[in-house]
């Protein structure tokens, strides 16, 4: 009772508590930050570049697995935004660690539809839902963040966003932009599915880090690859690529 | 039931029987010309040459039957369609709703006239006698004490016999029903036969007779009839919560809960809408009936087309379960909450259709794109195969229904693509793994062409799918395909 009286200032005092140690420190670690914003109730994921939304798709249900523990892992998209980039494939979404009978999916007419969904979804104990927001005209209002947040908050729930709109104002307590990054693998070979995740804001402590990440499909964890990045860029996989022309279109991807 | 006269002529429905056109129906003028049924049309025309003839329609004529049994469903949810043109409605028990067993023939004699048709109405202790006072004699009430004497004055047409028994009854001068009510029982059924015997007790409730209703009873329902007809979904959800509560008293009482819900609104205009609603769990909590009834209801109000307004409600529980008291965990641990989650299915299911809520399904095909299905929130999920040792993923997280063109180059002819273009973007190959050849299903596709899928990863760390379809003859230039994502 006493608890959850009080969660706002119980939950601050956790911040200030996280954030003092983050800043102790110079480059917080990719961990110490997710645990910071992990019980947070509603973070955003967005893709850094309109050929990244797989990339992103991938590391929302990542968090989403991190964040669900042995709870139901539910999964909003208005049907429009599932065929634009293809259904979600039963068996790659098993090869990435999700058992689909903790999974349920509403495959919504519209997006407000789909928003309906998901804070019913929030509404429901130890649920964490994540709900695809598509990119249209008009995006997606400070309000309806505020909504789920509210609704997450007061059900002890936890909502990630995957916003392929433009985000613009949000209620969200951090936003990650998501690119592809090259996987380890030998030779030629691919590696485990990995990203480049920026943390752009961050309501609970430090913003603005990039972190390279490996996902461990059977830990349900992020591997880091401190210095990884810097690696690629000295020219390791350049050098691979000797002699081969580099094409001025690939600037102008859209 | 006769349609209103277009002018002053006299009207008759005729059909083909044994190859001859007899009359089956006729209005009031009609059969004070003379006329009358089992003549044949050319008789009948003869008599009077304006007659205004209409063939027959028993399909439509069986249709309307039923739809008037609909709305009769507002007295009692047992209603026996009689064809051609009789309805037999058990009122066991529900007289008191409408004031009497005099009051409830009134309004529904009164309802179904005004609705254009002639009708006659009756209330007997037995199905039989109904019949018969229904088509013969003045009396409207017969109760159980006075049956027999009521009966005995009636014709042997009231007993409902094959034409050979009531013809050779007529022989033998027995007329009336008291002629034969006590006679012997062995010399009465070796003349007349055993089917005159059976509706003999049938109609003096000797012998059960067994009623097939328009629609199985269900088992429960609560029922409401209203003053004034009512218009806005307001009201409609005050009566509803009424209804709920009602219904969910009574499942408690038994300690089940319902499945499967039914509401009907009866309408002024005769016409009854019914919006049925399933749940996952057996539920006898009427807030969570109501709020789910609401949301139902909520996504087409006008699907309701209120029109004029609705006078009756029930509330029907069609299918019915055991609640299974489980014990109360004290201590939850943290977890799936099994009964949050079908409330939560519920909840979606009302308000998106059930088609929406699902999961998607892993099927043990060969062929990719048929390996998905969607299936309902509560099946039960295959066993997973087991995931890749390395933790790298075999198959995209998206796939593509339909395998999209690329342009692509390869190095050699069998060989992993070196660049591709797909959605004007051009791809650099860094990294590629196959072929995996995956031939087309030679059952449903017998020439469909075999395809050498690749994984592939570009400059900027994004992985495809890739296949090269196969071509026979080497002239023509492999064409390439996207047909999935990887995280």
């Amino acid at each position: 009772m006493l608890i959850s009286d009080a969660p706002a200032a119980w939950r601050s005092a956790r911040v200030i508590e996280n954030s003092s140690r983050l800043e102790s420190r110079d480059k917080p670690t990719f961990d110490e930050v997710r645990t910071a914003v992990a019980g947070a109730p509603l973070n955003e994921i967005m893709p850094s570049a309109p050929g990244d939304h797989a990339a992103a798709l991938g590391f929302a249900l990542s968090w989403a697995l991190m964040a669900a523990g042995d709870g139901v892992i539910f999964w909003a998209a208005p049907e429009q935004d599932f065929f634009e980039d293809g259904l979600p494939n039963a068996e790659g979404l098993v090869q990435f660690g999700l058992p689909l009978d903790r999974l349920l999916m509403v495959r919504a007419n519209s997006q407000i539809d789909a928003l309906w969904a998901t804070e019913q979804a929030l509404a429901t104990p130890e649920t964490t839902a994540l709900c695809a927001i598509s990119p249209v005209k008009k995006p997606l209002s400070l309000t309806a963040t505020r909504r789920l947040l509210l609704t997450a908050e007061k059900h002890k729930t936890r909502c990630v966003l995957l916003r392929l709109d433009s985000a613009g104002a949000s209620a969200a307590w951090s936003r990650w932009s998501i690119s592809a990054a090259q996987s380890q693998g030998l030779g030629r070979e691919l590696g485990a599915p990995s990203f480049n995740a920026h943390l752009v804001r961050n309501r609970a402590g430090p913003c603005e880090l990039n972190f390279n990440l490996e996902w461990d499909i059977h830990g349900h964890v992020f591997r880091t690859q401190e210095g990884r990045l810097d690696a690629a860029m000295d020219g390791a996989v350049a050098a691979a690529l000797a002699g081969r022309p580099v094409d001025a279109d690939e600037r102008s991807a859209a | 039931m006769s349609a209103a006269p277009p002018d002053n002529r006299p009207l008759v429905i005729y059909d083909k029987i044994r190859n001859a056109f007899t009359l089956t129906a006729l209005d009031r003028q009609a059969s004070a010309c003379g006329l009358h049924t089992g003549m044949s049309l050319a008789d009948a025309r003869a008599i009077r040459p304006d007659l205004a003839a209409h063939e027959a329609e028993p399909e439509a004529d069986a249709k309307l039957l039923d739809q008037i049994a609909a709305w009769c469903e507002r007295f009692t949810p047992v209603v026996v369609p009689d064809p051609p043109h009789g309805l037999l409605l058990n009122v066991t028990g529900c007289t008191h709703l409408f004031g009497g067993a005099a009051s409830l023939v009134t309004k529904a004699e009164r309802r179904i006239k005004a609705a254009g048709f002639a009708v006659r109405a009756a209330i007997a202790p037995t199905p039989g006698a109904a019949w018969a006072f229904s088509r013969i004699g003045t009396s409207k009430i017969v109760d159980e004490n006075e049956l027999q004497d009521r009966l005995a004055a009636l014709p042997i047409a009231a007993l409902r016999l094959m034409p050979e028994a009531s013809a050779l009854l007529r022989r033998l001068g027995l007329k009336t029903i008291g002629q034969i009510i006590n006679a012997p029982r062995q010399p009465f059924a070796a003349r007349a036969g055993q089917n005159a015997m059976l509706r003999l007790d049938q109609v003096l409730g000797r012998a059960p007779e067994a009623l097939t209703p328009r629609r199985p009873p269900p088992p429960l329902f609560a029922l409401r009839r209203l003053v004034e007809p009512i218009l806005t979904m307001e009201a409609i959800l005050i009566v509803a919560e009424a209804l709920c509560t009602d219904l969910c008293a009574q499942l408690d009482a038994r300690g089940s809960g319902a499945r499967l819900l039914q509401f009907i609104l009866f309408g002024v205009d005769n016409r009854v809408r019914t919006v049925q609603l399933g749940l996952s769990r057996a539920e006898c909590d009427p807030v969570i009936m109501l709020r789910l009834l609401r949301e139902r209801l909520g996504v087409s109000p006008e699907a309701l087309d209120a029109e004029f307004g609705f006078d009756a409600a029930r509330l029907d529980a069609v299918e019915i379960a055991q609640i299974m008291l489980r014990p109360v965990d004290l201590a939850p641990k943290a977890g799936r909450d099994a009964e949050a989650e079908a409330r939560l299915i519920d909840r979606l299911t009302a308000r998106l259709g059930a088609r929406r809520i699902g999961r998607p399904q892993l099927d043990l095909v060969h062929a990719p794109e048929r390996a998905n299905s969607w299936a309902a929130p509560n099946t039960k999920t295959s066993e997973p195969p087991a995931l890749m040792q390395d933790g790298v993923m075999r198959r995209p997280l998206r796939l593509f229904p339909q395998a999209q063109p690329v342009e692509a180059i390869a190095s050699m002819p069998d060989g992993p693509p070196m660049r591709f273009r797909w959605r004007r973007v051009l791809h650099d190959v860094v990294r590629a793994e196959g072929p995996e050849r995956i031939t087309p299903d030679w059952l449903r596709a017998p020439h469909g062409r075999a395809r050498d899928y690749y994984r592939v990863e570009d400059r900027n760390g994004r992985r495809f799918w890739l296949y090269r379809e196969d071509f026979h003859d080497r002239q023509e230039a492999p064409r390439w395909y996207v047909h999935g994502l990887f995280a």
